[in-house]
């Protein structure tokens, strides 16, 4: 009988990337070390993570191609504000009451535009961000129009408040996490085995009894939920919210962050956001040209690398794990030839 | 005013119908989206710009120009954005390569000609009374030209060889390469086409619009219009784009700010009604 290890190189990874978590955690919001204004910008790259991996629950797990995820994260963020400047209403509650509407809305949307496949419903998806961003623009007296709702109040869930970049950075960490443990695990899910049997083949899926419409329409809502979150924060974290930044443009780079990243891998979210949104920030010495370079840079990319960087890593790794298994190979068989 | 409404919305949709067929020739010859249809569309608007305004080259010749510039972009836009992917076993990849093309094609219509919208000059600068209607020409010529240049393009790909060879590649590529068909020329072609007819609708709606990256934002009404119309028919897409010009231009009737909104509205609201669209005939899949 073999002891069996209790520390396997598995586990070891595992105890790094906790040590290297905790340590961001705890590293970056004290003061000093990063500037204010880079604070922020990490701040915004946690909260279109969050948006990011609703998309790739729907996109990397389901298949679905939406361009929605900006409009309804604009409905998140839209009905935190109005709840809290309007009415006056405690923040934390706004989010919550954004949720469940945002839960309520995709269902009602995700029932009607999944009446559609493929790339008919991307269509019907850019309609509906269009309509959305209409109905900001243009109802001025709750979004205030192309102005854009100022002076939203900070976050405040009762026994907490929420002043600067830094708590908000905390705050966002911990939101990430768990939105990222919650999309890790739904992986593992019949739920998530039964979304990824829609992607790959839905006549196979629906002779196994999945109910592939249902079952698109739930992504449809978790998607949702998490867009809606991420837009309620984005209210709260920048206090000002005009149409701009719920757009069709806006939806689309989220898609690339998914591609950028991997879009089988939900870590691929995390690396796809952030890279989108600290490399713009590192690149102002390109100026004028940079957005140039980014939309060839995406066409490269597909060509080159369509699994994105996480693919890239997998692709890595088991070449390495292959090469690890070769080796104990070959000296088990040196060893029985001995 | 009705008529006046009428005729406005029936230009529009030509327009859009234009972006829509070129759209679906596209759909059908490859399998995916081009969502940089809508910056072709503005780049077909800028390059007719600069053709007639700096080079100042007469009518005959500046079509001429026109075109063999549009057949330069459609070649290389499918040789750089669809041609290194089509043996990728993803299709979102194309759709995300398109993503990444209509951003780099408007940044770099940004650097040639700056962001200022341009002046155009109608094709003739006149205004004709019709009853009560008061209207500019160019949206008479938009209606005769884009309707012509749909007309020709149907008949090229129904009724001549040319265009089985398209069809044929567009239904089967591998049955296609078998035959002898090199499927690179039908595709080439394809996009070729897809170019011109875009190119030719921003060249019309250039002196209604100004010359401006806004024009880019087109191409959504031609995605609501294929929608409406009907999966993947040219005949829904163009019927369907017609009526979405019409549903916009009646709007003002109601409300002047929802334009947009009543038109995805409508779209969202055909979805629910009849999933099909208009034209879209009930295609059992099989396994």
């Amino acid at each position: 009988m073999k002891k069996k290890k209790i520390l396997t190189p598995k586990i070891i990874g595992k105890i790094i990337v906790a040590i290297i978590i905790i340590a961001a955690f705890i590293i970056i919001p004290l003061p000093g070390v990063v500037s204010r204004y880079m604070l922020k910008v990490y701040n915004d790259g946690l909260i279109y993570f969050i948006a990011a991996l609703g998309l790739s629950v729907m996109l990397g797990m389901g298949g679905q191609v939406t361009y929605s995820t900006a409009g309804i994260m604009g409905v998140g963020a839209y009905i935190t504000a109005i709840l809290s400047t309007k009415y006056g209403w405690n923040t934390g509650l706004a989010i919550i009451v954004a949720l469940i509407a945002g839960a309520i809305f995709s269902f009602v949307v995700g029932l009607a535009l999944f009446r559609l496949k493929g790339s008919y419903f991307s269509f019907a998806s850019i309609g509906l961000t269009n309509l959305l961003v209409t109905i900001f623009s243009n109802w001025m007296e709750m979004t205030e129009g192309p102005d854009g709702i100022t002076r939203i109040p900070k976050l405040d869930v009762g026994f907490m408040k929420f002043t600067d970049f830094n708590s908000y950075f905390r705050l966002l960490f911990i939101i990430a996490i768990i939105c990222y443990l919650f999309v890790l695990r739904l992986r593992k899910t019949s739920y998530g085995r039964a979304l990824a049997s829609v992607r790959d083949n839905e006549i196979t899926a629906a002779s196994f009894g999945v109910n592939c419409y249902m079952t698109k329409v739930y992504s449809f809502v978790i998607a949702g939920v998490f867009a809606c979150l991420a837009g309620g924060l984005y209210a709260v974290h920048a206090g000002f919210i005009s149409p701009e930044p719920f757009k069709y443009d806006q939806s689309a780079i989220y898609l690339i962050m998914i591609m950028l990243g991997g879009v089988d891998s939900t870590f691929g979210a995390f690396l796809g956001a952030s890279l989108l949104t600290i490399i713009p920030e590192k690149m102002r010495w390109l100026n004028e040209y940079y957005k140039l370079i980014y939309g060839v840079g995406v066409i490269i990319l597909m060509i080159f690398m369509p699994m994105g960087l996480m693919g890239i890593i997998d692709n890595f790794k088991y070449k390495m794990i292959g090469k690890i298994k070769k080796r104990k190979q070959s000296n088990a068989i040196e060893t029985e030839a001995n | 005013m009705v008529l006046q409404l009428f005729i406005t919305g029936i230009s529009m949709g030509m327009l859009y119908a234009l972006m829509a067929m070129g759209l679906i020739l596209i759909v059908k010859a490859v399998g995916v989206l081009n969502f940089a249809h809508g910056q072709l569309f503005m780049l077909g608007a800028y390059i007719t710009w600069s053709l007639t305004n700096q080079l100042k080259l007469p009518l005959w010749a500046m079509i001429i120009a026109m075109i063999v510039c549009f057949c330069i972009v459609g070649l290389s836009f499918m040789f750089t954005v669809y041609w290194p992917l089509r043996n990728s076993p993803w299709k979102v990849t194309v759709v995300i390569s398109t993503l990444g093309a209509s951003i780099a094609l408007k940044e770099a219509v940004r650097l040639i000609w700056s962001f200022i919208p341009l002046l155009s000059k109608p094709l003739i600068d006149k205004v004709i009374r019709i009853g009560d209607a008061v209207m500019n020409v160019q949206y008479i010529f938009i209606i005769i030209i884009s309707g012509a240049l749909m007309l020709f393009v149907y008949f090229l790909f129904e009724k001549t060889f040319i265009g089985k060879i398209m069809q044929a590649t567009a239904q089967n590529r591998y049955a296609a390469e078998l035959i002898g068909i090199p499927s690179v020329v039908a595709i080439a072609g394809t996009y070729m086409i897809s170019m011109c007819m875009s190119g030719v609708g921003g060249w019309l709606a250039a002196p209604l619009f100004l010359v401006s990256q806004s024009l880019g934002t087109f191409a959504q009404k031609a995605f609501a219009g294929i929608v409406v119309g009907g999966f993947g028919s040219i005949k829904g897409a163009v019927v369907g784009c017609v009526l979405v010009g019409l549903i916009e231009s009646f709007s003002i009737l109601i409300t002047d700010a929802y334009k947009d909104a009543v038109v995805f509205g409508v779209l969202i609201l055909v979805l629910i009604i009849r999933p099909t669209g208009i034209f879209g005939e009930k295609i059992e899949e099989k396994a």
